[in-house]
């Protein structure tokens, strides 16, 4: 995200992403633990297996508590275009990844690589706007 | 759109930090609008223009 310390919502976007990524950490390792001990089966399994996609998918809602809060509309406006990129290459990605799985029986990646795809590519862009934006004025 | 915030913010002797600090906006978004690399919205140009006692057509000039 771009560096601006006076914004609010911005210091409780990383605070919701540090907490979020917490959680996660926690959760995966708890149920890889048990999963790997205890081999569970039926309901039991399918709800460990969900959980920790709860923390990773609370991410989105962090971000959207981000652009309903942020009143610096160029930062809005940046992180915006740079979710929209993310959208837009993960949707290119995986259609291409499909076609390849049913026309040239490629072995496509674990479904989450979406996730952490998108997130890649928002913080590059961001990374990359951050750039382009700074050029030939800053005093 | 093509603006004059840059030489107007000189002539008043304030840095970008000190513009954006008036603006409550981040020191990034003065130098985006000034660069001409962003448009500011219009409650942010009607801000921008009382700010500098000027009006909006003053600061911002159509290039189109």
């Amino acid at each position: 995200m771009f560096c601006s310390p006076k914004s609010v919502a911005l210091k409780a976007y990383n605070r919701g992403v540090m907490k979020t990524m917490s959680v996660y950490v926690v959760t995966i390792l708890s149920v890889a633990w048990f999963v790997r001990w205890h081999h569970p089966t039926g309901v039991l399994a399918y709800v460990l297996a969900i959980l920790p996609a709860i923390p990773i998918t609370g991410m989105l809602a962090v971000m959207g508590i981000y652009l309903r809060d942020e009143k610096d509309e160029f930062l809005r406006w940046v992180t915006i275009q740079a979710l929209l990129w993310a959208t837009g290459v993960v949707l290119a990605g995986t259609t291409v990844v499909g076609f390849l799985e049913d026309f040239a029986q490629v072995k496509a990646p674990d479904a989450y690589w979406v996730f952490i795809v998108y997130w890649m590519v928002f913080g590059v862009v961001q990374f990359w706007l951050q750039r382009q934006y700074r050029q030939g004025g800053d005093d | 759109m093509t603006n004059q915030l840059r030489s107007m913010r000189a002539e008043k002797g304030w840095s970008q930090a000190d513009l954006a600090d008036k603006l409550e906006v981040s020191r990034q978004s003065v130098n985006a609008i000034e660069t001409g690399k962003y448009d500011p919205s219009l409650p942010l140009a009607f801000k921008i223009a009382r700010l500098f006692e000027k009006r909006i057509e003053e600061i911002f000039e159509d290039s189109a």
